[in-house]
Formats: structure tokens, sequence, C-alpha cells
């Protein structure tokens, strides 16, 4: 396929059920090839940290978006146009704790999960979407921002939403620049 | 330090401009009069050689500028090309020289991107692309003595006094009788002093020429850039400052985007040329689809990417033909 000069299409559809099957079936090999739901988690979460840290150049480079000043800015931009980019949801944003740099992203709706009615018998702390964390966990990091990425409520598991939760360690500076006297 | 890449010419300065993150001048070069981006015009005229005409702010004690009139046609951006002149300006020195170039309105020429290159976060070069290279060679028959002083530096012979026909001071020794010489030996293994020495070897046919950077080199500015980027950001007055946007020469700018993830895309291209800001976005725009999306490519290596390359060059020759990108393109 060729691009014709430089005329990008914008965002050419590939079928969300395409997308959504992949990822179960992602899921379903990692679960017949790990016994343990830890390995499985894990193995998600490190495929989204490699998926996050290229996404997020193609997000700079699409978005046009300027530094962020703050955490609760970079929450926002997350939530509100990475999420809604690449998902098409727009997740809310909760702070649970300003002075620890903790918030939470609330996703009533997850098109990852919504053709899953419950997890399997046998894998009870599979965390489904452990490759949303890993990505946004990888993406943080290419900005410089070292974060946990965690699910607080998850709705496979019995929850209403699924919550994840973000908090933010210290930030990591790449120029030093602290020479000044 | 190797300086090839700009010749010292009397009226060289080395003008840098770090700009805060909100930026208080706006650049008119992207804000181009729709009647100048049409691409016929600009196919039209892009063989003519003709004068530049370029409107100057005025100067804050009411003098003109005096500038040489250059001929101006494709082929002749650089200062490397024989007979042109090196614009000469008469300028105040202060800060308010920095923006002569700004205000450029008339037709605009299809000129020269000449090179590009990316560099990792830590200041490795991961990318270069020669898109435009002037060269002017000249070879040219002598007798001895020889009346060019020639002194060997890194690994080159390079005149150092005694400039004549087509032939500079800074020009490489990169020839001799049609042999190409390899650093400071000639194809033989002779010693290129010890050979032009000999009055025996007369009449000799030198070629000289502006060398052309080895890779190494090209790796070492790399590097060195990205200090000087660092350093740009530290020595601004402005707090908060980000590194080195452009560095603007008699013939070349340099203009450098840094991302948010610390790689930065450096594009070398000719004064007049505009729109480098949006071909920098484009530049980033390529390098996020065709070299991160290549499930082979580990970040920070080198890109060895024929997609990437592919559509870099498209891009490029897009910048100058037609100038900066819509905003739907």
């Amino acid at each position: 396929m060729s691009r014709q000069g430089n005329r990008r299409p914008e965002n050419p559809k590939i079928s969300r059920e395409l997308f959504v099957l992949t990822y179960g079936a992602l899921v379903a090999q990692l679960c017949k090839d790990y016994e343990h739901d830890e390995d499985v988690n894990k193995s998600l979460e490190t495929m989204g940290h490699s998926i996050g840290i290229r996404l997020v150049e193609d997000f700079l480079a699409r978005s046009a978006v300027k530094k962020c000043r703050s955490y609760s800015e970079t929450i926002e931009i997350i939530a509100q146009v990475a999420f809604k980019m690449y998902l098409g949801i727009t997740p809310t944003v909760t702070c649970n704790s300003p002075a620890r740099n903790e918030f939470s992203l609330i996703l009533e709706k997850n098109p990852l999960m919504d053709f899953v009615e419950e997890l399997p018998a046998g894998r009870s702390s599979l965390c489904y979407c452990s490759l949303l964390c890993g990505a946004i966990r990888g993406a943080l990091e290419m900005i410089h921002l070292d974060a946990e990425v965690t699910f607080i409520q998850d709705a496979l598991k019995g929850d209403d939403v699924t919550e994840i939760g973000i908090m933010f360690l210290k930030k990591t500076e790449s120029k030093k620049h602290k020479r000044n006297k | 330090m190797t300086s090839t890449e700009v010749r010292p010419t009397p009226s060289t300065e080395l003008r840098t401009r770090t700009t805060t993150e909100v930026r208080p001048t706006k650049r008119t070069s992207t804000a181009f009069p729709p009647s100048l981006s049409a691409g016929p015009t600009m196919a039209a005229r892009s063989g003519e050689r003709r004068l530049l005409l370029q409107r100057l702010p005025a100067r804050k004690d009411g003098a003109a500028w005096a500038r040489a009139g250059n001929p101006v046609g494709k082929g002749l951006p650089s200062g490397a090309g024989a007979g042109r002149g090196v614009a000469s300006r008469v300028s105040s020195g202060g800060s308010g020289s920095l923006s002569l170039l700004r205000g450029v309105k008339g037709p605009r020429l299809a000129m020269g991107i000449f090179s590009v290159f990316v560099v990792n976060k830590a200041g490795g070069l991961v990318y270069q692309l020669e898109h435009y290279a002037p060269r002017a060679e000249t070879e040219k028959t002598f007798s001895f003595p020889l009346e060019l002083v020639l002194r060997p530096h890194d690994e080159r012979l390079l005149v150092a006094f005694g400039q004549r026909d087509g032939i500079r001071v800074g020009h490489a020794v990169l020839a001799i009788n049609g042999a190409e010489v390899s650093g400071r030996f000639t194809a033989d293994g002779k010693d290129v002093l010890e050979y032009l020495a000999n009055p025996a070897h007369y009449p000799v046919s030198i070629r000289f020429g502006r060398p052309r950077l080895s890779s190494n080199e090209k790796l070492m500015l790399a590097s060195m850039f990205h200090s000087l980027f660092a350093i740009g950001s530290q020595l601004s007055p402005e707090p908060g400052s980000s590194g080195i946007e452009m560095l603007e020469t008699d013939t070349f700018k340099l203009h450098c985007f840094q991302t948010l993830t610390g790689i930065k895309f450096v594009v070398l291209a000719d004064p007049r040329q505009s729109g480098i800001d949006a071909l920098l976005r484009k530049i980033y725009e390529i390098y996020s689809d065709f070299a991160l999306k290549n499930p082979f490519y580990s970040l920070e290596m080198p890109i060895r990417c024929e997609l990437f390359d592919q559509n870099l060059k498209l891009a490029l020759e897009v910048a100058e033909k037609a100038g900066p990108f819509g905003p739907g393109l």
C-alpha cells in the first residue's frame, strides 16, 4: 500500500471487533501458556509498556499538546485526549490524594471488555486490562514521569466500574540544570 | 574543532536564538500570503536567476541597510559556489539584526534543505540524511612552485592561504592527477605534502573542494550540538527556556525541534527557506509512524527503515517546493 504524497488518511478505520478479538486471543493464549495469574498479568503489563513507549510519540506528534506543568494537568490530558484518541472513551478523573500525587481514572465502559462477562474459574486474580496499565506507565516514563499504575477496581471482578490508579513517583529530570547558584 | 560547515568570512556571525516556552515573536514565515504558496507560480520561476528582494525592518538609527545584491537561482544556496559573493550585511550588531530574515516578502524560490539529523535522548546520532549538498569542486593544473599554502588539519589537507579562482580557503585536497587522495596520502600511499614538494612531479593537476563530513564527524557534531542545546537553555536569561531552536549563519539556518520525550530533529536549510517549523512537526509524525511502529526497530538505535527514508525524502521535497504545510495535509 503506497501512501499518496504526504496526505495521510486520518485514522483509517479498522473494525473494533477485530481489535477486541485480537486482545482477547492474546489474553487467552497467555492463560494457556502460563499457569499463574501473576505471570499473565506481568506479561500483559510488559507488553503494554512496550506499546506505551512508542504510542506516546505518536500521541505527541498528532495531538500537539504542550508540556504539562502539573500532575493533574497530565492526568487530564491522558483522560480527555489520549483515551479519546485511542479507545474512544473518556474516563473521569478523580484525585485521591494530591499531596502524594495519586489519581484515579474511572472507566465506565471499557471497549476491551465488551464481550467478556466474567473471569473463568481459577483465574480470579487475572487483571484483564493490564495492557492498559502498562501502556500508561510506559508512556509516562518516556516523558520522564515515573508512575505506578495499578487496578483499584475491576469490573470483571464484580465492581461497578474499572478504576485505574496512577501514583506518581519522584519526577525524573532529564537535564541536570540544578547548578545555578 | 572542525568547523568546515561554517565558512570563515568577514561577515560570519553565529547567531543563536533561544526562546521561552511562550514565544513572544510571531514568525511570519509560516503565515504566508496564500498567493505565494501556490504551486504553479513557483514552478514557473524556479529556473530563473534574479535578485531576491528582501524588505528589511527599519534600523534603529534610520540609516538604510547596505546589502550586496545576490543573483540567486537553483543550485547556489551555499557559499561554496564559485563566483557568488557571500551576502555582506552592514548590521547594527545588536538584537535588531536577529530578525533580519523574518520579513521576507516577495516571491520565494525553491531553495534547498541541506540535511536532516535525528538525535536521541543521549545525544547519539540516530539518523542522518544529506538531501542536498552543494559541492563545488575545482580541478587545476599547477606548476612548481605551488602558490597555495596547504596545511594538514584533522586528517585532511586544507588550503590555508592563497585563495584563487575557484579554490577557497578551507577547501581540501580531493584528488591528485585524477586519483583520489585518502586523507593526507595519495592513492599510492605517499605523503601528499612531500609529493607536492618535489619539483619532479610537476605539472600536477589537483582537485580541490569542500570536504565531505565522514560519519564519525557527523556523530561527533551531533553530540556536540546536543550539549550546546542543553547549555543554551541554561544560558538563557529567561527562566524555563527551551534549548537552541535556531542557529543562523550567512549560508544556512539550523532548526531544531526537541520533543517532550527528548528526541531532537535538526534540519539544516537555506536561510530563505520557510516552513521549516511545519516540516519539523511533519518529520516527527513520520518518525512516530515509520520508525516507531516498526516492531523491529529498537528505540534510541540508528534508524534503518526504508519506509522512513522514503517518506522523509517525500516530505522534504514537498517542503522545498510548496513551502509551508497546510493544516489539512
